[in-house]
Order: C-alpha cells, then structure tokens, then sequence
C-alpha cells in the first residue's frame, strides 16, 4: 500500500474511531444483558410458553427460542445483531464519504494527487476494518458470555460465524449507502436508501414467508443469504454467503465508478 | 509563450444555468494572473474543472499541458491550491492536518513547511475546530505553498485575514512567481490583484469580458478630473478635446472624465493659468466597473 493510501485509510480510521468504540460497547453490552438472562430462563414455563406464538416467532427467527441456540437466534443473531451491525456500518460508510462531500471536506482531498477512486475505496476500507473490528470484539464478547452463562451446546465457532455474517450483511448495507453517495446523493438520502435495503430484505426473508404463499421470496434477500433462518440452530451457507459477498463488492464497485464520473459537490 | 492553464470554450451547466458560456483564455508561464468577477461570474466553477473537481459539458481546458480529466494524480502533483470555501477536517490539528496533506502528496520539505507557518503567523499545534476563518485560510494557504507548486491556484487567498498577513501572502505569491511558478489567483480585493499580477482576465456570466496587463488596464480606466482655473474655465475647448467627456463648467472650475490617455486634456490645460488640479491614479476597481457598465449597456 503506498503511503497517500495508508494516510487516506489512517484518516478514515482516526475519524470514526470514537464512534465505532462507543457501537461496540453497545453492541457487547447487548449480547452480555442477553445472555446473563438465559440461566434465569431456561427451561421456564414462561419461556415455552411464547413458543405457542408461532409464526410471530417466525419473523424473529426465534422458532426455537427455549433452547440455548434458539434463544439466541431470536434475542440475537437472527434480529438485533444483524440491524446494529448494519445501522453502524452505514453510519461510518456514509459519514466519511458522502457525509464529508457534504461537509465539503473532499474538495481539497480530491485536489492532492491522489485519484478519486482511491479516496473512496480507501474511506470504504476504513469503514470495513472498523466493521470487522468491532465484529471480532463482539464475537469473542460473546463466545466469553457463553462459557459463563450455560449456553452447553452452542458452538464458539459457529458464533463466530454467524457474527461475521452479520457483519457481511452490514456490509451489504453499508456498500449500498456508499453506492448511492457515490452517485451523488447526499448523506441523508444515502442512509435512507439503505435503510430502505436493511427493511425491505427483512421483510422479504422474515415477513412475508409467515404466509404459505410466499415462503420463496426470502431466498432472494440479502438478509436470508448472510444468515438463514436460525444461524446459530441451522448454520450457515457458504455459496449464498458468497453471493452476498459479490454483490456487496459490486455495489462497492458501482458506487466507485459512479463518483469517478461526476462532479464533487463544493460545500 | 507557453500556457500553463488554457481554456477553449469551455462550457458548463447547472440544470438550465450556463455557469460558464463559452469561457476562453490563457495563462502563460511565470506569470501571476488575476481572475475577476462578481458573485455568480463562474470563477469558483472555472478553479474547479482546472482541478477535476468538475466536469466541462464541453470545450477543451489544459493545465500544464493535460487534460485534468485524464491525467488527474500526477497532475495535481504539480499543482497547489486553495480553494474559496475552505472545509478542514475539524477532528484534527493544524500540523496533524499538515502532515496528512504532506504524506499524501508523497512528502515535503518539513523545514519549508515550518517557515510557512511561521511566516503567515499560524500557531501549528492548534485544534482545527476552534479557529477562526482566517486562521483556517492560513491553513489552505500553507497547504497550497508547502510542495513549491508550479503552478498555484488561489481563489480568494486573503479573505478573512488581517492586513499584517495580507500583505504577508501578496509575498508569498511574489515569492512563487521569483521561483518561476504560475499563480493564478481569483479575488473580490482588487487591491491585491493590482499590487501582485501581471496579467488579469474578467469574467462575466461565465464568458471572458477583458483580458489583459495590469497596466494596460488601468491605463484605459476612466479618471474624473477637477481643475481650478486663475481665470473663467476653457469650456468650449474642454469640450472639444478627445477622450474627455460629461465636462461640467461652475465658474473657474471644470469637472469631467478622460478615458486612456490624459494628454490632450493636459495639453488644453497647459495653455491657461491652473491654480489646482486632482487627476487620481487610475485603479484596477475603476477599470473593473467600467467592463461591467459597458456590458449592461
């Protein structure tokens, strides 16, 4: 890597730093508050009792939530870890590219001889490692408070797992904010069109299969390519988590080219 | 001599707003340049296609030599700029900002880069965020000069500082065009574009209204004048002198204009008795109005 690009990824980092430790602490103290739960719920009444729910369940992926991997399917991966992980990276993805268009502090990057493509992609990596960062800090968060808090039977390596596929899924998300600032929209309507991404996949892969009619629809979200139905119950899929990945590059790809081929917006 | 920024018909739209009409000129090499206009001219627009901030709907723009569109990086290397609205990343300090700048450009002379800083009365361990607009120019000034440019582009490189500092930055641009760069410097003060270039180019909604030598230009301003006669004024001669016009005559005093050159006026003067004339300097303001009025005509 040369020296513009390390010093255009060291800026990225240095300007969402604060930010990401403060998601990740969330994040952790989420899945810590989750978990410290399920000794006290296991094998409760209360908590078999919800099962009769149903299909609600269903729209939670939480099918099986009396079982040490259902519970934390429903209360964790097949939900809140997927939206707070993405809400995060389209935050940062957004905030140091079209966020900062906005501001008006590319103009003088884009100024210094360095190429467009390279401030982008390298604003985009910044945000990933971040992304990962804050993943790897939440996974290994977990697999602790799951050797403390009696989930026997749950694999550490499948938590991992599945965090890292709800981090793809937030890179997903994150790429299509970037695509849309790479168009040239600003940092508002770039988080609103992931934001509509993060919704209408939700509802595709949780919601509309509850109706018979519909069970195939999922396959075609990207929420049902990172993480399934139940990622810690059922696993997950390597091919589809591939697709997931080159669809993300190639937003990541669209955006890139995309701003190489307009105006930079003065503040 | 070569040009080092040159613009063919260059066009630009905003929606239905032609930003630039057609815009023509060239600046040649080792020279400082002024570039005028009103609000809303299209100088800001013009800075920012030479430095592929945007894009032309059409004709052809070369700055040393390329096209911004396509050679970009290696391009820019040789070019300093600052620009009119000056965002900094308030998250860090005046040298951390500094030095980001440096390691993107590859590195700089970091003795050079003090000596800016020092020049220009800028405090480098401050926080970005609380300075004030001047202070924060200093910044994109210093950035501008720190890599010894070939060619520097400034848009509005005094505003918002005080005049210590001003006449501090008219040096630097001195100093950059004694070393052989090409400034080429946008600015509302005419004053500084008057006391630092050697050539100026007006615009005017987005197409070239005049261009020119300084000099030249002030020489064609027009200059009121005042003369107090020993005896009644020679207003029938006054009248008929060349270049002088709205020749108003109270008694022993005459008032009029002279366009160009003050010498037929001088010389109906020197056949009778002056007790007291004002003939002001000529000035760059005068001669900027003047292209305004003669296009609203």
């Amino acid at each position: 890597m040369t020296d513009a690009r390390r010093e255009l990824v060291a800026r990225g980092l240095h300007a969402l730093r604060r930010s990401a430790t403060w998601w990740g602490v969330g994040i952790a103290a989420y899945v810590v508050l989750n978990t410290a739960f399920w000794p006290s719920l296991e094998g409760s009444e209360a908590l078999e009792g919800f099962e009769d729910m149903g299909t609600m369940l269903e729209a939670f992926g939480a099918q099986d939530i009396a079982s040490p991997s259902g519970y934390l399917d429903g209360q964790v991966f097949a939900f809140m870890l997927p939206v707070l992980l993405s809400a995060m990276a389209i935050a940062h993805c957004t905030a140091v590219t079209s966020g900062d268009e906005d501001a008006g502090r590319l103009e003088l990057v884009h100024a210094l001889p360095v190429g467009r493509r390279t401030v982008w992609l390298t604003r985009c990596a910044s945000a990933a490692l971040l992304l990962g960062a804050v993943s790897a800090a939440v996974a290994v968060t977990t697999v602790v408070a799951l050797s403390l808090f009696s989930f026997d039977g749950v694999s550490a390596g499948r938590v991992v797992a599945a965090t890292f596929a709800c981090a793809l899924l937030g890179g997903f998300h994150a790429a299509v904010g970037y695509a849309a600032g790479g168009l040239g929209w600003p940092r508002g309507r770039a988080i609103g069109a992931a934001v509509v991404a993060l919704v209408a996949g939700y509802l595709v892969a949780f919601v509309l299969p509850i109706s018979e009619t519909f069970t195939d629809v999922r396959r075609w979200s990207p929420w049902y390519w990172a993480i399934g139905e139940q990622p810690i119950s059922d696993g997950l899929r390597p091919g589809l988590l591939a697709v997931l990945t080159g669809v993300t590059l190639l937003l990541v790809w669209a955006g890139t080219i995309a701003v190489d081929r307009r105006d930079i917006r003065s503040a | 001599m070569t040009a080092v920024i040159s613009c063919d018909g260059v066009v630009k739209r905003f929606g239905t707003v032609a930003a630039l009409d057609g815009l023509g000129f060239e600046v040649p090499a080792g020279k400082v340049v002024g570039y005028l206009g009103p609000n809303g001219a299209g100088k800001s627009t013009t800075i920012r296609i030479l430095l592929d901030l945007a894009r032309p709907d059409d004709g052809t723009v070369r700055v040393l030599g390329h096209d911004p569109r396509t050679t970009g990086p290696e391009l820019r290397r040789r070019v300093g700029y600052l620009p009119g609205e000056l965002r900094l990343d308030d998250r860090l300090r005046v040298d951390e900002t500094l030095r980001s700048w440096a390691r993107i450009r590859g590195g700089v002379d970091e003795q050079h880069v003090a000596r800016l800083c020092e020049r220009l009365s800028l405090d480098p361990t401050r926080q970005t965020r609380g300075l004030s607009s001047g202070n924060r120019r200093k910044v994109g000034l210093v950035g501008a000069f720190m890599a010894r440019p070939e060619l520097l582009v400034l848009d509005e490189p005094t505003a918002g500082i005080d005049p210590l500092v001003q006449a501090e930055v008219l040096e630097l641009v001195d100093d950059a065009r004694a070393d052989g760069a090409t400034v080429f410097l946008s600015s509302h003060v005419l004053s500084d574009v008057q006391r630092v270039a050697d050539e100026v180019v007006v615009i005017r909604a987005g197409s070239v209204v005049a261009r020119g030598d300084v000099d030249d230009l002030r020489r064609a301003a027009r200059q009121e004048f005042t003369v107090w006669f020993v005896g009644p004024a020679p207003e029938a001669e006054l009248r008929e002198v060349a270049d002088v016009h709205d020749v108003e005559v109270r008694g022993v005093e005459a008032s009029g204009v002279v366009e160009g050159d003050p010498n037929a006026l001088l010389a109906v003067l020197a056949r009778h008795a002056v007790s007291h004339l004002i003939l002001p300097e000529p000035d760059l303001e005068r001669a900027f109005l003047r292209f305004y009025e003669d296009a609203d005509r």
